[in-house]
């Protein structure tokens, strides 16, 4: 199992752990990369740098999501142009084999090999693996930089690896491509307090940066309590309608009649029965008026009692054109809402007034078993409040995710 | 089961499964290969240095409620790896597969059935990215295992064509050890829940066709103990 070999390149003794499996290790001298052949060793990569330390040290081993590992392998990988950094750590169990575990920008994640190859749509820009739909995040071209410790691959110098990242938060799928194969990997993005626990880094983790193309919304919760506003609107809005069904609404008087001179005219309507229906009484007018105004004193009279009830109601229409065209303003009816009456028989007596008096005619209508639309909307609004907020910070959420990415679906590539 | 003798060594040699053709003697590991009655002495095998596999002959376990135990193996080298092949005796043999197989790869643990023979082709008219043809037979008993592979034309292209050198030979085997010891083999794209491979022979060509699952999943039994874990 451990295998001590002879550096070629500096004569430091190497011992390489997992002989048997790594085929590439470092020396930890002169950090040469050697090829670990079954009866020979030789150089793949002279001169490396070291470029970085990892704060996991290798050669330990850690518990993880229920298994025991061994941290065998350190890299420092890039993109294309070297700028944006990351480490990846190989780790192995020889009952289950490898994993990764990923370090970007602060944010972990916990990778593994995919058992099939997923099934990319290039069109909708999406690859689906059991199950599973992950939209296109990102291309791009990635190397890798410096290693150390062992690998179960023959290490590549410089070699320039296609990759292109598909997202479901809190999964990120891989495919990374190289001349000789095409591997596909599962990213699960993991709360670094997980990291520093399992990996005992407490006080060593880096910070983390920004929006992790696959972090999951730290708005989940948020989720769930905007589900149960809409519920109680939805439910809301059921009673709401079901006393609508139950109150109906019914005409008391409908009736029009031709005000000659509509300054100063008296109608008295015919008698109508008021009921006890529950909802609220309401009085509509309309008047053919046309610049102008209409007022009505309006008094209803209990024919048993005497008693009275006093209201007035107007409407008033303007209408012409100018340099932008037709305009009109006001309305020839209005409606209004009155005051409880007691059940009883009931007669109106009307005085009309105008600013021109002009003839017209009049139509007084009135309705009860009308329902109240006010309280329900304003209820509705404010439970709408909360909702919208999340609505909105969720978005913001999404959108500094996508803000790195090519392939964003909140702006078309021509406006960035 | 008739008893057969090593006959490097004299000593009992185990054919344990009607399918088994060649064994390695565990007294002086010498292979050996079953012609009907006669046996064929094709040399000593090199013990195998194989400390971090939790596998062996011996080892059993589960594939969909099929139990199984591992009869035999081969350990095949190319030059960017290795990887195992483990005979399987499977505890209810069907008609489509009499005994299967787990190829063993970084980690990676792949059930394969029976492999089916496909009219046959070279490996060197053969290239990545080429899509082989399935006899509609064929198709119909791959249909039965995956759904995701009718009609899936994708799931029959090449993505990988290596050839390995067969380095060992452990327990029983259902053919004659090649004596070259040479094997190509061509991974064929995935699906779902559906690995497949073709196997270049010298005579014929054939198929294999699995899944790969996880390492629990398999709920193996009687696995070597690795030193320090």
């Amino acid at each position: 199992m451990v295998k001590a070999i002879t550096c070629p390149s500096c004569g430091g003794s190497v011992s390489i752990k997992y002989s048997d499996t790594s085929l590439s290790f470092v020396c930890p001298s002169c950090l040469t990369v050697i090829s670990n052949d079954n009866t020979s060793v030789s150089i793949l990569v002279r001169n490396q740098q070291l470029l970085a330390k990892p704060i996991i040290s290798l050669g330990q081993r850690f518990k993880f999501r229920g298994h025991d590992w061994d941290v065998i392998g350190f890299l420092l990988r890039s993109d294309k142009t070297e700028v944006y950094k990351w480490s990846e750590y190989l780790l192995f169990n020889p009952y289950v084999g490898y994993r990764f575990l990923v370090c970007m920008d602060g944010h972990w994640s916990y990778v593994t090999k995919t058992k099939s190859a997923p099934k990319v749509d290039s069109i909708l820009r999406s690859a689906s693996y059991l199950g599973k739909t992950y939209s296109l995040f990102n291309k791009v071209k990635i190397k890798t930089l410096f290693v150390l410790g062992e690998f179960y691959w023959r290490v590549k110098a410089n070699e320039l690896v296609e990759s292109s990242d598909y997202i479901n938060p809190p999964e990120m799928l891989s495919l990374e491509k190289d001349s000789d194969e095409e591997i596909w990997s599962l990213a699960e993005y993991i709360p670094k307090g997980d990291i520093e626990t399992a990996f005992k880094l407490k006080g060593l983790m880096p910070l983390d940066m920004g929006v992790a193309p696959h972090q999951p919304s730290s708005h989940n919760e948020d989720k769930k309590l905007t589900m149960y506003v809409s519920y109680l609107m939805c439910a809301l809005f059921l009673v709401q309608f079901g006393f609508v069904v139950a109150v109906y609404r019914s005409d008391a008087l409908n009736l029009t009649y031709s005000v000659p001179n509509s300054k100063g005219y008296k109608i008295t309507t015919q008698t109508f029965e008021i009921g006890e229906k529950a909802g609220y009484i309401e009085s509509e007018i309309s008047a053919l008026v046309s610049n102008d105004w209409f007022e009505a004193v309006i008094e209803a009279v209990e024919e048993e009692s005497g008693e009275e009830y006093e209201f007035d109601q107007g409407v008033e229409y303007y209408l012409g054109s100018d340099s932008d065209g037709a305009w009109t303003e006001g309305s020839q009816k209005s409606e209004r809402r009155i005051a409880k009456l007691p059940k009883g028989k009931y007669h109106l007596n009307i005085t009309t007034d105008s600013g021109s008096g002009a003839p017209t005619n009049l139509t007084v209508r009135i309705t009860e078993g009308n329902v109240a639309w006010g309280n329900f909307f304003f209820a509705i609004f404010m439970m709408a409040i909360y909702p919208m907020y999340y609505f909105m910070r969720a978005k913001s959420f999404e959108k500094t995710r996508w803000s790195q990415s090519d392939y964003s679906p909140f702006w078309s590539q021509h406006d960035d | 089961m008739k008893d057969f003798l090593c006959p490097q060594c004299g000593a009992g040699l185990k054919f344990t499964t009607a399918y088994a053709v060649s064994t390695v003697c565990e007294f002086c590991n010498s292979l050996v290969v079953r012609h009907d009655l006669n046996l064929e002495l094709l040399g000593k095998e090199a013990i195998l240095q194989d400390d971090l596999n939790p596998l062996q002959v011996g080892t059993r376990g589960v594939f969909k409620k099929t139990g199984f135990s591992i009869k035999g193996g081969v350990r095949l080298n190319h030059h960017e790896g290795f990887w195992q092949e483990w005979f399987l005796e499977l505890d209810s043999p069907t008609r489509d597969s009499r005994y299967a197989w787990l190829a063993q790869a970084q980690g990676e643990y792949q059930f394969l059935f029976e492999p089916v023979e496909l009219p046959r082709q070279s490996a060197s008219e053969f290239q990545v990215g080429a899509t082989v043809a399935v006899p509609s037979e064929v198709e119909k008993l791959l249909g039965k295992w995956s759904s995701s592979l009718v009609k899936n034309a994708d799931a029959f292209k090449a993505i990988d064509i290596r050839t390995a050198q067969m380095t060992h030979f452990l327990g029983q085997l259902p053919w004659a050890p090649d004596k070259n010891r040479q094997r190509t083999v061509a991974e064929l794209s995935s699906t779902d829940d559906a690995k497949m491979t073709i196997e270049f022979g010298s005579d014929k060509t054939l198929l294999y066709y699995g899944q790969v699952l996880d390492f629990e999943d398999f709920k193996f039994q009687n696995l070597k103990e690795v030193k320090g874990w």
